[in-house]
């Protein structure tokens, strides 16, 4: 039900123009402290920087003043520029997503940014940097009172964990619909979260990857490593020479296992600050993502939107019984979300962790036709030897490498102990592809397609034949001769490293007739 | 043919046998048109490979006239005719798998439908896109095109990975006989 309004121009929040200088302020604060509060003299380089100061928070004040919006009828007017005025007529159709983000200070300050997300996807429409809580909240509602609604309104019921009491969210029930809350985690899903990702390990690497740019602290890491460094290998060159390298070889485990307790409980921390009051609700045919601790963030995506969903399922969540339920929507971003400590604005995820039943509830919002249970999973063809001549490839030099070298001297093995190994080695990896071949299939149900592999961390794709952008029947020599194809399609908001549906192994005349069968589906426009 | 047809009961259309999804296809009246690529195509696919081949070629030659040198193990003569044979070699590798590549490259439009194209000689691959997912098309000549009155018709999609499609060789009417063909009409809907 819309409500006819004049249009009223409305600006941004008074304090825009502190989030509008960003960087600036973060290296020119220190000589303004330094001057204000110490009252050191100040030198020419302080004074320029303060003078630079001064002149960027006045451009800043004055170009937050000169952003003004209104709400025309069917489109969003936004002006924006001090010199070049620019006038932007967005449709209210063209908005398909609504993104909030809330970092520590605008949660201090009261106020929030909101991202208007296009169809594209490649630049935000607007950036609204920043509006009160109130305004955003308002016009998000307008903003989605506008959307055509094609779904009624649906309560899920027992799936989804009793939904936290959202003390603080008090929304006002809109004009059209309430929410209902699809999943919602709490304290102890966030820390089995975090006991299954390795996402310290990540910011670990990242964070060491970018401190070893700066030429000072790599200089202190070297000095900090080679002491330690050397500590360690006295240490070992201790037990190794007093005959004791049973010793040295749980030293070094110990060392490795703790090493890896620091890095989960890192993990842990990182998820709490990542997904803490993580809840997923549904407003008509728009799903909305809220979590986070210091930033909050809102996403959302448009289920029409989503393209392909992916269930994993490592080890470690097999052990705790869950998985995680990600999902590409058309028009992300590609790759540009945040591996660290703040969560992204993308809408990635519809379960970061979840139970099996949960998942496969939410999967039956986005995709009513689907029947788990019923699934029949076809084996592929010939997986073993296709993945063993692969392999084979470059284990068997290995293999012989290893072989070579202990014969020749290189390494402090005899040829048996080597041969051993090797057979060991072998063995071993012949029953994880036997087990790998095992566990791939794929399955067909109505419009989608399925296809499971892996066997340590287990993959789930699925994707909706009518919402494919391109299918490809792929062949290597080895296809060939073992008389399979590989079935490749394409999504929209997909990664650029890998393809949406990848099936190697499927029968020729089982290939061509799902293509077959997916070219029809693909015809209609999506 | 109705009650034939896939949509109808699409789990049976997988185990079918090929034939018969051959002739449901010339049933469903789908006109395919199979698009000639020029034979200048197979000039600068030969012109390519070669000069590829005799680079990669006389690379590797460089290399091991100097670590003859470097060796001095034979007189000048030998090394400079044995360094320059992985360049012939190459070369004539090149003008094979040109060849080869303009036999086994073929593009198809099924009227009404797509395109499909048929690309590779070991690896091959089978791309198959829809017209109704086409965002825009380009047509695009090189210098050699231009002399040769061929052109390169790339066809866009929104997907990501595979986002582009390149048919080449096609003559420069049709390739833009094929852009008005291929067209989106009707503006394509956003959900």
């Amino acid at each position: 039900m819309t409500e006819a309004r004049q249009p009223q121009t409305r600006r941004l929040h008074p304090l825009s123009f502190v989030f509008a200088l960003g960087g600036l302020i973060r290296s020119l604060a220190a000589p303004v402290l330094a001057f204000a509060v110490l009252g050191r003299s100040v030198d020419r380089i302080h004074l320029i920087g303060m003078l630079v100061l001064a002149g960027a928070t006045l451009w800043a004040l004055l170009r937050t003043r000169a952003y003004s919006y209104e709400l025309g009828p069917g489109e969003l007017l936004v002006r924006e520029g001090l010199l070049d005025r620019t006038q932007r007529h967005i449709p209210f159709a063209r908005i398909h997503n609504i993104s909030q983000r809330r970092m520590l200070l605008h949660r201090l300050l009261g106020v929030t940014e909101l991202r208007l997300e296009s169809a594209s996807g490649a630049k935000p429409e607007a950036v609204m940097r920043v509006l009160g809580v109130e305004a955003a909240r308002s016009l998000e509602q307008i903003l989605r009172g506008q959307q055509p609604e094609e779904q009624p309104e649906e309560h899920r019921e027992g799936s989804a964990e009793p939904a936290t009491g959202s003390a603080g969210e008090a929304a006002p029930p809109s004009i059209s619909d309430t929410p209902s809350v699809l999943h919602a985690l709490s304290s102890g899903e966030i820390l089995r979260l975090g006991l299954t990702s390795n996402r310290g390990l990540l910011v670990v690497v990242i964070a060491l990857g970018t401190a070893f740019q700066q030429e000072f602290l790599r200089r202190q890491f070297a000095a900090w490593m080679g002491v330690s460094g050397l500590w360690l290998r006295n240490q070992l060159f201790q037990q190794v020479q007093g005959q004791r390298w049973q010793g040295a070889l749980l030293e070094l485990m110990l060392a490795g296992l703790l090493l890896f307790v620091l890095l989960r409980l890192l993990s842990v921390v990182l998820a709490f600050v990542r997904y803490h009051g993580f809840r997923l609700e549904q407003h008509g045919e728009q799903l909305i993502a809220v979590h986070g601790l210091l930033t909050q963030v809102r996403a959302g995506a448009r289920l029409p939107r989503l393209q392909r969903w992916q269930i994993d399922e490592t080890w470690w969540h097999r052990r705790f019984g869950r998985c995680r339920l990600g999902v590409a929507v058309a028009g992300s971003m590609h790759g540009s979300g945040s591996h660290g400590a703040e969560p992204g604005v993308q809408f990635k995820e519809l379960a970061p962790i979840a139970r099996w039943q949960q998942a496969q509830a939410l999967l039956k919002v986005c995709l009513p036709t689907l029947d788990w249970p019923a699934l029949q999973w076809q084996p592929l063809h010939a997986v073993f030897a296709r993945r063993l001549w692969r392999q084979a490839r470059w284990a068997l030099p290995l293999a012989f490498g290893l072989l070579a070298c202990s014969a020749v001297g290189l390494i402090a093995l005899s040829v048996p102990a080597a041969l051993a190994v090797v057979l060991l080695l072998g063995g071993a990896w012949l029953a994880y592809l036997r087990l790998w071949a095992r566990f791939a299939a794929y399955a067909v149900a109505g419009d989608v397609v399925l296809y499971r592999s892996g066997l340590w961390h287990r993959r789930w794709v699925i994707v909706a034949m009518p919402r494919l952008q391109s299918l490809r029947l792929y062949s290597t020599p080895l296809d060939r001769r073992l008389g399979v194809r590989s079935l490749q399609a394409d999504t929209q908001g997909g990664s650029k490293s890998h393809r949406a549906l990848d099936i190697p192994c499927l029968k020729q005349e089982i290939a061509q007739g799902l293509r077959t069968q997916a070219w029809q589906a693909m015809q209609r426009a999506p | 043919m109705a009650l034939q047809h896939p949509m109808n009961d699409p789990m049976q259309d997988v185990q079918r046998p090929a034939e018969a999804l051959q002739a449901d296809s010339e049933h469903a009246r789908t006109e395919i048109t199979a698009l000639q690529t020029q034979p200048s195509q197979l000039l600068f696919w030969r012109a390519f490979y070669v000069l590829v081949g005799s680079a990669l070629g006389l690379a590797l030659g460089a290399v091991f006239s100097v670590l003859a040198q470097e060796l001095r193990a034979w007189d000048l003569t030998t090394v400079l005719a044995v360094s320059s044979l992985p360049g012939l070699l190459l070369a004539g590798a090149g003008w094979v798998y040109a060849g080869l590549r303009f036999a086994h490259y073929r593009g198809e439009l099924h009227r009404g439908e797509g395109v499909l194209l048929l690309d590779g000689v070991w690896w091959r691959s089978e791309t198959w896109l829809p017209m109704a997912r086409l965002q825009h098309l380009d047509v695009h000549q090189g210098p050699l095109d231009r002399h040769w009155a061929m052109a390169t018709l790339t066809l866009h999609t929104a997907g990501t990975h595979d986002h582009q499609l390149r048919l080449r060789g096609l003559p420069l009417a049709q390739a833009h006989a094929l852009r008005s063909a291929l067209m989106p009409r009707a503006t394509l809907t956003h959900d």
